[in-house]
């Protein structure tokens, strides 16, 4: 990879994204213009900023990754994550921006006037906010890493040093202009390369990728192992190795790799022919299904196909509208019409972006699959352009594409530290104001970088969905009773929260520390939704009807100011459209 | 992207907060007689909260038959199975044909819940 084009790609964005950010921060003055860009963002630019907030590292990089390593079922994962904006649209966005709060916290509080629910739905924001951005920080150091050769842990670092300062300093005015660029610049950068690997891929005579079985080399390739590892050879293969085979150091000459397992050394180059078979990580023997052994997720999804499949459906689609990265910007809307509006325009802009995802998941299936032998199948899209097109024009389409990535996790990353250090700010440091805002940021941001470095390997987009599950499970249940269902008591919602949230929290904490091992539980744990969307939202019910004269008084009040139009109630500003 | 459009920008210089929550509330601009706790109001807003429950529950029902159940059809059918090369139908359904479904269901849904908003200011 040409590090020079990339790293200019990469700063470039960097620089736009700062510069972007001084301009709004020169109109962004007091708190409330802090928190919500003071509520005056019209639909169609505000629906720009949720999809530049949302398309993150994981939509970016890791659903091709997911998709040349396991296949079309890997699909569902962009489904689901725009599903999610139609059920928050349906049920969801209209009142959500009537409540008048700034965040869940701040809905908690009003829809049920209890300081209890509130601080509990705080720290389920902070949790979730930190469980999504601990991915975000990976595929920003897989990216670094790819780019300049830098440790992973460096790269997060840098980037979480980037959002830090951008945030600190501008906040969620200059925010929004800087995630509707960054939309624009995600497109633009999965498009332009699209139309050239197309072409590419035509005068290669249009080969069709080949699932459920190993993949073969297309071309001659060259492979460079970062670190040590063990490959299980299907069939004797002929490469050329400099480096270390089975303890003993090549030094560029043939070398015949005999069916079995054989231990590469660090730094060691292997080239392939073309038409081998790829040789893939871990002892697995013949049917063992592509990557699973290299990471936790795989394994289960393989044994129980269509439960995760549900699983990942049930969290995507419900849990999108508990992400408080997304939440935040529904209160930057002038009134629920226009909500409803900005969430009908995002579905339009994330469709548009997730159309080119299975185009760069079925090349890299074909032209990268010797990133299934190194694990980093999360770096398909970014070494695509220089696999197929190669020269200076892959090196400039390459240096476009790390450009969007690095606009994916900044925009991400920097939506999500700002609503983590806004919860923070509000609920556990005294408030006073914009100063303790900015102090906020620090531990909003240091908590998941730390933990970045310990963390085993997991894909980019399986630990986003594990985000997906807790939210789907505490804020949906909060969320959808608390805007339909007047008999909602804070005793209820403290259960579902609890039980809910809780119990997702728990299932993947132990997911992701490793706890599981295989089988059924490793799959119920890794995959909770199905089952703790329904306990949260059992709970939330029967210990509202158990504590039916709990329910706030203000209960009626509310629901009228949730569901009428502004007209008629006289709260936030006109209807302009 | 300078000077946006829209309605004037207000200007709170601290977190809006009364004793019992985060509310912004309540607001001046609040018109005699149309407070929503009036109590005649509460009815309508039954009747409101019906109807937009019922287009929620309607475009929630057609993403569940459509997407809801593809996992399902897409392990029953025999062309989908787990043989080596996917067919390119496969690919569609599952990589083109959920966006343009979605958008529509979405700008259905909008249309509906704008109406049974209108018919509530109209009266």
């Amino acid at each position: 990879m040409n590090q020079t084009y990339s790293i200019a790609g990469v700063s470039a964005v960097v620089l736009a994204t700062v510069l972007v950010g001084a301009l709004g921060l020169r109109i962004s003055r007091t708190t409330s213009d802090f928190y919500v860009a003071s509520r005056s963002v019209p639909p169609r630019l505000n629906a720009f900023a949720v999809s530049g907030e949302y398309l993150s590292a994981a939509s970016f990089l890791g659903v091709a990754g997911l998709v040349l390593a396991q296949g079309s079922d890997m699909l569902w994962f962009p489904i689901g994550y725009t599903a999610g904006f139609l059920v928050l649209l349906a049920f969801v966005a209209a009142p959500l921006r009537r409540s008048g709060a700034y965040t869940l916290p701040d809905f908690a509080e009003a829809r049920l006037e209890s300081r209890a629910v509130r601080r509990i739905a705080s720290i389920l924001v902070v949790g979730v906010g930190w469980l999504y951005l601990l991915p975000q920080l990976r595929g920003a150091g897989l990216t670094i890493r790819l780019l300049t050769g830098a440790p992973g842990w460096l790269g997060g670092l840098v980037v979480a040093a980037v959002v830090t300062v951008a945030v600190a300093a501008g906040g969620m005015r200059s925010i929004t202009f800087v995630q509707a660029f960054q939309y624009w610049l995600k497109l633009t950068a999965l498009l332009v390369p699209a139309v050239f690997l197309l072409l590419a891929w035509r005068s290669d005579h249009t080969p069709a990728p080949v699932w459920d079985e190993r993949p073969v080399f297309q071309r001659s390739t060259q492979v460079r192992l970062d670190g040590p590892l063990t490959l299980t050879v299907e069939e004797p293969v002929r490469i050329t190795v400099t480096g270390t085979v089975d303890g003993r150091a090549r030094h560029g000459g043939p070398l015949t790799l005999d069916a079995g397992t054989h231990r590469i050394g660090a730094g060691t180059v292997l080239r392939f022919p073309s038409g081998a078979r790829v040789p893939l990580p871990g002892t697995g023997g013949a049917g063992t299904a592509p990557s699973s052994g290299t990471n936790p997720l795989s394994a289960g999804r393989e044994q129980h196909g269509l439960y995760t499949t549900y699983g990942l459906i049930l969290a995507t689609f419900l849990g999108t509208m508990g992400l408080p990265h997304v939440v935040v910007r529904f209160y930057t809307n002038p009134d629920g019409r226009a909500a409803r509006r900005t969430t009908l325009v995002v579905l339009g802009l994330l469709g548009a972006f997730y159309l080119l995802i299975p185009l760069y998941g079925v090349l890299g299936r074909l032209y990268a699959p010797d990133l299934l032998l190194t694990g980093d199948t999360d770096a398909a899209v970014l070494v695509l352009p220089q696999r197929l097109i190669g020269g200076v024009g892959g090196d400039l389409l390459g240096a476009l594409v790390a450009g969007g990535a690095c606009a994916a996790f900044l925009s991400t990353v920097s939506g999500l530290t700002m609503s983590v250090a806004g919860v923070l700010a509000q609920d556990v440091l005294p408030t006073l104001g914009i100063r303790h805002f900015r102090l906020a940021t620090l531990p909003a941001i240091a908590v998941p970088t730390a933990a970045n470095a310990v963390v085993s390997d997991l894909p980019v987009a399986d630990a986003v969905g594990l985000a997906f599950a807790v939210s789907a499970s505490s804020f949906c249940p909060l969320l959808v009773l608390g805007i339909w269902w007047r008999g909602l008591t804070p005793p209820g919602a403290v259960a579902g929260l609890l039980l809910g949230g809780g119990s997702a929290l728990t299932a993947v904490t132990v997911t992701i520390a490793g706890g599981a091992g295989s089988g059924w539980l490793h799959t119920l744990l890794a995959w909770p939704a199905l089952w703790s969307v329904p306990v949260g939202f059992a709970a939330m019910v029967l210990i509202s009807l158990a504590t039916r004269d709990r329910v706030p008084a203000s209960a009626a009040a509310t629901m009228a100011r949730l569901h009428l139009p502004e007209a008629l109630t006289g709260h936030p500003g006109p209807a302009t459209p | 992207m300078g000077a946006e459009p829209g309605p004037r920008r207000e200007v709170v210089t601290a977190r809006p907060r009364t004793e019992r929550g985060g509310l912004p509330l309540p607001r001046p601009a609040n018109p005699p007689g149309t407070g929503p706790a009036a109590p005649a109001d509460d009815t309508a807003v039954t009747a409101l909260m019906r109807r937009q429950m019922r287009a929620a529950l309607t475009a929630t029902a057609l993403l569940v038959a459509s997407l809801g159940l593809l996992p399902v059809l897409l392990r029953l059918l025999p062309l989908a199975g787990a043989g080596p090369s996917v067919p390119l139908a496969v690919w569609l359904v599952l990589g083109v044909a959920p966006y343009p479904a979605l958008l529509c269901t979405g700008a259905w849904y909008v249309r509906r819940a704008e109406r049974n908003e209108g018919d509530v200011t109209a009266r």
